[in-house]
């Protein structure tokens, strides 16, 4: 495959994705949701319509009677198993129950469950509308095939043409978490979607934070747009509060070599274990800024989520959550040249 | 002025089209122009002739979306200077988003195998389909647009080294699923 083949073929990109990306349309100007994915060291943001349409199946079997049950389905435990794999146990142990709702106009919010430790909140809210409304993802377009709607819908129509056809208006959700008085601290986040009927939708929010949400008085804020049409933008505001499961020290971790990868010295590494996982924080000072912006940084022991947060104060932390491994008496961090593919280095961390 | 009643400008055959249509979309034919060919005196020169082909061809073409079908001339039109332009060096952002893709596709392996570029273009158009709206926007500002890494980041909101970090795996996933596909060995 030569140069030219590869510059001819993306000539040939779809016409909606470079109108797509003509300009970036994160929906709405807050952190969570500008951030949202980017941070993610892992791409573990994924529809689960599949499993949406199956639902959908099975409540048409069971009939009306189960539609209590049908609108509680997708709890943290079903959304983010059918995403992550399954929940660890002690993580599912600490999900706590919610009821908090919102109303405005004809759009119902209600926070279903959290679950939150130091560095993680997770949280599922249930979001209902009005008959003549279909709830979409947050990135859904009018040209998009009508089967991204996670409504077990097929055929060559799309979203906008299925609405017309339908008097239907199409509604993209999405959400953020907010704190009543300060930042809440979140640096990255992710949304996932379940559907249990057109007007009736579950999101599973799961963002990185900084901060702790201990005795704060938090809001969810759920975001209702309306395609083909401005400046109708409905948010749904519910205050609650989440209890946060605390964090085990496992160690301070330093290294000999520190600055054995050029452009950046890595400072001590203090890891800590939650339910959900190990979390890894450790300064990084940048001493060559192109180096750095051209290094990769994992772990061999763990699989990490999150990445290289900038502080108010100008340092650089790797800020890692939700390891997934064994971190014992000491960790390897492999460096990988992030144009060529190439290790860079491996740098040793052993517990001080 | 909406897209729509820019074209129909350019259907009464009204010179306003072009005015009106370097004031939507200018800046953006100029971006990816700039991008491709680093040059200020060639970039303003295939701007000019990006506007002639447009005029040439709409009508009979009545483009349902008028800013990527100008973007799609302004980057072939940009293209085309590039490659006639044999002096010019190779150091354009273009290039350099080239270099990265060419960099995970190519393969010893893969020489006597050439593809179409239609072929190949089916399974990018697919492979982004499957994307995320981040990565698929990432993606498209970076290979299609030839943006900065810098520049992309700004847009987001997020550290160079977020969006070097997202491109980097966006990259290895396309390489996964070629190989998947048979494309590459």
């Amino acid at each position: 495959m030569n140069r030219k083949t590869i510059s001819d073929a993306l000539d040939l990109i779809d016409t909606k994705y470079i109108s797509d990306a003509m300009s970036y349309s994160g929906r709405h100007d807050t952190s969570a949701l500008e951030r949202r994915s980017i941070m993610s060291s892992n791409d573990k943001r994924r529809s689960i319509k599949r499993i949406a349409a199956a639902a959908a199946a099975a409540c048409l079997v069971m009939g009306m009677g189960i539609t209590a049950f049908a609108t509680n389905v997708w709890g943290i435990r079903e959304m983010f198993g059918s995403i992550n794999g399954k929940l660890d146990p002690a993580a599912a142990d600490i999900i706590e129950t919610h009821s908090e709702s919102g109303t405005e106009g004809e759009i119902t919010a209600r926070i279903t469950e959290t679950l939150c430790d130091t560095n993680t909140f997770m949280a599922t809210v249930n979001v209902t509308g009005g008959e003549n409304i279909i709830l979409a993802e947050a990135d859904a377009s009018l040209g998009d095939p009508v089967s991204t709607l996670g409504l077990g819908l097929e055929g060559n129509m799309t979203i906008g043409e299925y609405a017309a056809e339908n008097g239907k208006t199409i509604c993209p959700v999405s959400a953020s978490i907010d704190c009543a008085d300060e930042s809440a601290g979140i640096i990255g986040a992710e949304i996932s979607y379940a559907h249990n009927a057109g007007n009736d939708m579950t999101l599973l929010f799961i963002a990185h934070k900084t901060e702790s949400f201990a005795d704060k008085e938090l809001v969810c804020k759920v975001y209702v747009d309306t395609l083909g049409e401005t400046d109708n933008l409905t948010v749904v505001e519910i205050p609650f509060t989440a209890t946060e499961s605390s964090a085990k020290i496992v160690g301070i971790y330093s290294t000999l070599t520190p600055n054995a990868c050029d452009g950046i010295i890595l400072g001590n590494a203090v890891v800590t274990e939650t339910a959900l996982g190990y979390s890894l924080r450790m300064p990084v000072t940048v001493t060559d800024n192109s180096a750095f912006e051209n290094t990769l940084m994992e772990c061999e022991e763990a699989d990490f989520l999150g990445g290289l947060v900038l502080e108010d104060d100008g340092t650089w932390y790797l800020d890692w959550t939700r390891g997934e491994g064994t971190i014992g008496d000491s960790f390897t961090i492999h460096c990988t040249d992030l144009e060529s593919g190439e290790t860079i280095c491996e740098i040793e961390f052993v517990r001080n | 002025m909406k897209d729509s009643e820019i074209v129909a400008l350019f259907y009464e055959r009204s010179e306003q089209a072009i005015a009106e249509l370097d004031k939507s979309y200018g800046a953006l034919v100029r971006r990816i122009l700039s991008n491709i060919l680093g040059n200020p005196q060639d970039t303003e020169e295939c701007a000019n002739d990006t506007y002639m082909e447009l005029w040439r061809t709409i009508p009979p073409r009545k483009p349902e979306n008028l800013g990527a079908f100008a973007c799609s001339t302004a980057r072939n039109i940009g293209i085309s200077r590039y490659r006639a332009n044999s002096a010019m060096k190779r150091n354009s952002h273009y290039d350099t988003a080239l270099d990265e893709l060419e960099g995970i596709l190519y393969s010893q392996e893969n020489v006597e195998a050439e593809f179409d570029a239609q072929e190949l273009a089916l399974y990018v158009n697919s492979f982004l389909g499957s994307l995320t709206y981040d990565d698929r926007y990432i993606f498209v500002r970076r290979y299609w647009y030839s943006d900065t890494v810098s520049d992309i980041a700004a847009s987001l909101g997020v550290s160079p080294h977020a969006v070097s970090v997202r491109l980097f795996r966006v990259r290895g996933k396309l390489k996964k699923y070629l190989r998947k596909e048979g494309l590459i060995s």
